[in-house]
């Protein structure tokens, strides 16, 4: 008899979806989708957004991953702006970068993925997760909360904050570890100060777009 | 014995999740004494049976239920009933679920709107049908979770933080009541000087850097709307501090941008800001998109499609 199954939800990354399976009348796949079952409408809300706004909410996009849309954001904006950050503030972006790469890297294998692998992926869903491994492994297990609690700590001194951040932006970087006039860019151009009534005309580029790595 | 655990997420990013893991060790102890029965982002446990053959969403009975992220579609609504009929109490965790968070700045267009951009009018997308099979539908517009099911606590905060997360659940673990929000602003816990009169007659640019001595006490630094920043500080409900007491963005030397919501379900940011504004001599007209700036968290019931022109 043909029946459909639903393997809901795919678990362990962030963004929801599910695995729809429609057996025929022999019991065999007849199709299998993945279906992707959130929209959030970034595309739409972001859009007539003061371009300056963009780095703050973009990171939104995934609290897993926030410095990765942060940064795209943060640099695509230098180019609109035509600005490029002073040695301080490309290094303190790329900093940021290097240890929300630790982070979100232990984060995915140890927290989320790594079960499966550890464990197995027959091993019972109730064990299969970051519990079952501190049951299993706790030496490692207290490591890891260790170290990535240590990332996310030096994120905070560096930003402010670890998930959603708020520092970089276009030109350089906000930070209260170091000296404002060392990592922001000399003078932004406002966009209050050429047309108040229209958030996205965009002053007058003081040079060609950004090309450089950050 | 252990308690019950279980969460769902709908429409969010993830990050209220993380902060949950951003307790650090003491998250070890707490992990110890709860026994989690749903939570997609931790564990495989499914809806539909492990093999996908139920008809119904069903989730295990649990003592308490953490929801985030705003209801988005049919679905949500459904798994947010499933919830509360499973979970004797239910905390919306984040933002997102105590009043829409980011993505409830979509409720500025209608739903149709937003699918018409998403999937057939941007430049990268091929004009094609709108996806419906196998798919829920979408709502009319966001919904905090408290306007679909009862809630029994909020941790807002986009993210909630740490502190806020482990108070709630070893208030629990131990029996005891929840700790209550703040019913304060952020400005009454910001320790910025303030002398109730802006320094500048217009605005400053989003970027704008504040002035303050490096290194000196926060409490030097002149208050960041009397410097012509906008700062969210006079509509919002403080305790994004956590132990430290001074709001986290002051911290960072940023102005507040709202995301704990504001004081309370009634309150209207928009008209806070705009007094909040006034009253020290700046313009909140200079500021082009009010509703969406004022309300950037709390969009779910607070804003609305335009009138076409």
């Amino acid at each position: 008899m043909a029946k459909t199954l639903v393997i809901q939800p795919v678990t362990r990354i962030e963004g929801h979806a599910k695995v729809t399976i429609q057996l025929n009348d022999a019991g065999n796949v007849d199709t299998a989708r993945v279906n992707v079952i959130e929209l959030r409408g970034f595309e739409k809300f972001c859009l007539g957004r003061p371009v300056e706004d963009l780095p703050r909410i973009t990171p939104r996009i995934c609290g897993v991953c926030p410095w990765s849309h942060h940064l795209a954001s943060a640099k695509a904006c230098d180019a609109v702006f035509g600005v490029e950050p002073p040695p301080a503030g490309k290094k303190l972006r790329e900093l940021c970068n290097s240890i929300a790469y630790m982070e979100e890297h232990i984060l995915h294998f140890y927290f989320l993925a790594g079960a499966d692998f550890l464990l197995g992926p027959d091993a019972d869903y109730s064990i299969r997760n970051v519990i079952g491994v501190l049951q299993a492994a706790p030496d490692i297990a207290r490591k890891v909360v260790k170290v990535r609690h240590m990332c996310a700590h030096m994120l905070e001194v560096l930003a402010g904050r670890r998930s959603i951040p708020r520092p970089p932006f276009q030109g350089g970087s906000a930070s209260h570890s170091l000296r404002p006039s060392a990592t922001s860019c000399a003078r932004m151009p406002m966009r209050h100060s050429n047309s108040p009534s229209s958030p996205l005309l965009l002053p007058r580029r003081t040079s060609s777009p950004s090309t450089s790595k950050w | 014995m252990a308690a019950r655990l279980a969460e769902e997420w709908f429409a969010i990013c993830g990050g209220c999740e993380v902060t949950i893991l951003d307790i650090g060790e003491p998250l070890l102890d707490v992990l110890k004494q709860v026994e989690i029965v749903h939570m997609p982002v931790l564990m495989d446990h499914k809806l539909f049976g492990q093999t996908g053959e139920g008809t119904e969403m069903e989730i295990p009975a649990a003592d308490v239920g953490l929801i985030s992220g705003g209801i988005r579609s049919d679905e949500h609504k459904k798994l947010a009933q499933e919830m509360r009929k499973k979970c004797k109490i239910l905390i919306s965790l984040g933002s997102c679920a105590c009043f829409g968070g980011v993505p409830a700045l979509a409720n500025q267009y209608s739903t149709e709107e937003m699918l018409e951009k998403v999937y057939r009018d941007s430049v990268t997308t091929e004009k094609n049908g709108l996806p419906h099979e196998q798919i829920p539908a979408l709502t009319d517009r966001v919904y905090a979770l408290h306007e679909v099911v009862k809630v029994d606590a909020y941790l807002p905060g986009c993210p909630t933080t740490p502190d806020m997360v482990a108070g709630a659940l070893l208030a629990l673990l131990e029996g005891k009541p929840l700790p209550a929000l703040a019913s304060k602003s952020v400005c009454d816990e910001c320790p910025t000087k303030r002398e109730k009169k802006a320094a500048v007659s217009t605005l400053k640019g989003h970027l704008d850097p504040p002035e303050f001595k490096f290194g000196a006490p926060l409490s030097e630094m002149r208050c960041l709307m009397e410097q012509g920043i906008l700062c969210l500080g006079p509509a919002t409900r403080a305790g994004c501090g956590g132990k430290d007491g001074n709001p986290r963005c002051i911290r960072a030397y940023m102005p507040c941008e709202g995301c704990f919501g504001p004081l309370s379900d009634k309150a209207n940011p928009m008209v806070d800001m705009m007094g909040a504004l006034s009253s020290v001599g700046l313009d909140p007209k200079q500021i082009p998109d009010r509703a969406a700036t004022f309300n950037r968290f709390a969009g779910a019931g607070r804003l609305r499609p335009m009138p076409k022109r």
